[in-house]
């Protein structure tokens, strides 16, 4: 909405100084009448006529909307800019005095502008705005700096803020582009299938603050919670706080000469990712308040909303699909994000689950699922056993107003380990049977929201084929009588006579742990065929053996852990023996067919 | 919608209650519900859920306690032994160390306050 005002400003700003020279000459002359000075405009006098009845008018852009700009004609009066950033004042002709924004937090260049025996009017008499902001490079250990941002556009929903200092490295056409994309698609798609906040603070006109800098390279963007903290209350922990709704965006993420189309569509992706992350964490600090939530979101949920959202509405299957296609890391076992490791093909995993889920709701009810998974967040049971934040998706999917109910759907009552696990069995089996095209509906939404195929480049045809690497779905802890037991229905919440295991479900083939300990040679492949409809992945490769060994001590638990001096109450865990060798192969006759059946299981013997 | 939902099995619920009972070797505790006062920290042991939150880049690490002192809630994990904490599997786990209560207030207009419950974990089991 400033974008025209923008422009007549920089055009004013040209006629500024041979406006000020004429100003001058015509000033020894001191009070003319009404006539006198229309003359002198028909003379060539200047950049604007004179007022009427013996009045001048002043005019310019103070670069936000709101700004308060006080002046004195005969008493002290004010006018406040326009929703583009506009203002005007009509004094006499021959006023002088000087002209003065402000507006809370901002500041202004110049501070003011004085005027001496204004005699004709004048416009582009501008200011640009301005704001201190903490910000966070990212740059290790800590590069924590106040710096003053100058507001580069702004709309009914967002400033854009930019660094001066790096000003240079992105355009004022780039800067509106992403302004307007949050204002036209972030704003409407995020309010309203997660959560529209409510509390707008430390911004006039309750827009929200993007600042665009530069940080460390490896980061897009980011979103802080701490922003809705007092300033003076995080000092104790040196952090900052900006009190108000900011997240923040790197330039050098955001422009790319050589590919700047792709830049843009993932800058508009990173838009809608991190207003997600404001958008949600707003919901536990703003709009729980007095409820009985007790926890947050898992970092898991919450970039899982953060992807499917960009995914969805910012066009990032484009993005993601293809690196779903040709990422090698899908063989290693890194797509378990529900411990977040800030993998790339984490972000594309959640990605892709979230749009198989959104694709498999019936389009009238797919706003409230966010909705709900962030309802569902209130409370944590007494059961260390299983991964809360999972209970909370599955019983997102089961809310009415949400209604996924695929075939052998248990509905989630009583929140027990046995059906929190079969049901997350289930619907992994489901989203792996989306993906190798054997949905039809899956592959329909893809191909309605994005330019990008699944079935074709993702059905496995051979054993050196994969289509995803869910291994690893790490659920949480059970009992069995025998670990070397792969049928799901062994685990078991009883703890007598049992042995303490964790629980693992997964599509295709896990490599025994002597494959995973052996990096000098290549994991044997199966010499099973494989069918249309199976999910199958191997390392390999040394190079994926041993990402896959890094895979496996996040996900199956069986890193070792020292004792130390300052943990005598307690010993170290022992190193698990590892159970999991699952016959099979690939061969969907043991349960990784489309028909029947789990997926592959496996548990991991466990210190109780 | 599912609210205040329960998944205490009464069983379970025994069994801990009893492993509360087996630690109760710690400092003088104050009773339920009345916590000590902010900055003031007593040492506890905690048994919970070790969880991730925040969104990435500026992920924590919190145990979510079922337990006592101050009743079930996300306790940041502090201290020497974040790093290495934040590197085990995600589940259940046992921490030991000085917990603490503090009070941030919110930025806006709500006058709200946001109680952050720390521990600086002087030693952990899973």
């Amino acid at each position: 909405m400033m974008k025209g005002s923008r422009h007549a400003r920089n055009s004013g700003i040209a006629r500024l100084s041979p406006g000020t020279r004429r100003f001058g000459l015509n000033a020894v002359l001191g009070l003319l009448c009404s006539v006198l000075f229309s003359v002198l405009l028909a003379c060539g006098g200047g950049g604007g006529g004179g007022g009427t009845s013996g009045t001048v008018t002043i005019a310019g852009n103070a670069a936000t909307a709101g700004a308060v700009l006080t002046y004195t004609d005969g008493v002290s009066k004010t006018v406040t800019t326009d929703a583009s950033g506009n203002f005007s004042i009509t004094v006499p002709s021959g006023w002088s005095g000087t002209l003065t924004p402000a507006l809370t937090r901002f500041s202004f260049q110049p501070s003011e502008r004085t005027f001496a025996n204004v005699r004709r009017d004048l416009d582009a008499q501008d200011f640009t705005a301005h704001r201190d902001f903490w910000t966070d490079t990212l740059v290790s250990p800590s590069a924590w700096r106040s710096s003053t941002f100058r507001l580069a556009y702004q709309n009914s929903q967002c400033n854009v803020w930019v660094l001066p200092r790096d000003e240079a490295g992105i355009s004022q056409d780039l800067l509106e582009h992403y302004g307007d994309y949050f204002l036209n698609h972030s704003w409407p798609d995020v309010t309203t299938y997660v959560h529209e906040p409510q509390e707008f603070f430390g911004e006039p006109g309750g827009r929200i603050n993007i600042l665009f800098f530069r940080m460390a390279e490896s980061y897009a963007g980011y979103f802080w919670n701490i922003d809705f903290e007092k300033d003076e209350d995080l000092l104790i922990y040196d952090l900052h706080s900006n009190e108000t709704n900011v997240f923040y965006l790197n330039i050098d993420a955001a422009v790319d000469p050589a590919h700047q189309a792709f830049a843009t569509l993932f800058t508009e992706g990173t838009l809608t990712h991190e207003f997600q992350h404001m958008c949600n964490a707003h919901y536990f600090y703003f709009d729980s308040v007095g409820s009985t939530k007790t926890r947050w979101m898992d970092t898991w949920a919450d970039e899982f909303c953060s992807t499917t959202m960009e995914t969805v509405f910012a066009g990032q299957m484009d993005v993601y699909i293809p690196d779903y296609q040709s990422s090698p890391d899908f063989t290693t076992g890194a797509s378990d994000f529900l411990q977040w490791q800030n993998n790339f093909t984490q972000y594309t995993s959640a990605s892709m689950l979230g749009t198989y889920l959104l694709s498999q709701v019936e389009a009238a009810k797919r706003p409230h699922l966010f909705k709900t998974f962030l309802e569902s967040t209130d409370s944590v049971g007494s059961d260390p056993d299983t991964y809360t934040s999972v209970e909370d998706l599955l019983a997102a999917l089961q809310d009415p107003q949400v209604a996924w109910a695929p075939g052998g759907w248990k509905t989630l009552t009583d929140f027990n380990a046995t059906d929190v696990r079969d049901d997350w069995a289930l619907l992994l089996k489901n989203f792996c049977i989306g993906l190798t095209g054997t949905n039809s509906a899956y592959n329909t939404y893809v191909a309605a929201n994005s330019s990008q195929t699944i079935a074709p480049a993702c059905i496995p045809t051979t054993a050196a084929s994969y289509a995803l690497k869910p291994s690893g779905w790490f659920i949480g802890k059970t009992h069995v009588p025998d670990t070397a037991s792969t049928s799901i229905a062994s685990a078991t919440t009883s703890t007598s006579g049992t042995t303490p295991a964790y629980v693992f479900v997964y599509n295709g083939t896990i490599p025994t742990d002597s494959d995973l300990n052996d990096t000098s040679a290549a994991i044997a492949s199966v010499s099973t065929p494989v069918l249309a409809d199976q999910i199958v992945a191997r390392p390999a490769a040394k190079a994926e053996a041993a990402r896959m060994g890094r895979s496996r001590a996040i996900n199956r638990a069986s890193g070792p852990r020292r004792e130390t001096a300052a943990a005598p109450l307690f010993r170290p865990a022992a190193m698990p023996s590892v159970r999991a060798a699952i016959p099979g192969d690939g061969n969907h006759a043991n349960g990784g067919d489309s028909t029947a059946g789990y997926n592959y299981c496996g548990y991991t013997e466990r210190p109780e | 919608m599912t609210t205040a939902r329960r998944r205490v099995s009464l069983p379970r619920a025994c069994v801990l209650g009893a492993a509360l009972l087996l630690c109760a070797c710690a400092p003088p505790f104050p009773a339920p519900g009345s916590p000590p006062p902010e900055a003031t920290p007593i040492s506890w042991d905690i048994q919970g859920i070790l969880r991730q939150v925040g969104s990435f880049p500026h992920v924590e690490m919190v145990v979510t306690g079922l337990s006592e002192p101050f009743g079930q809630g996300d306790y940041y994990v502090t201290g020497s032994l974040r790093k290495e904490i934040s590197a085990l599997p995600l589940g259940r786990i046992k921490v030991r160390g000085r917990v603490s209560r503090r009070e941030i207030a919110l930025a806006g207009t709500s006058g709200g306050k946001r109680i952050r419950l720390e521990i600086d974990v002087a030693a952990y089991e899973r």
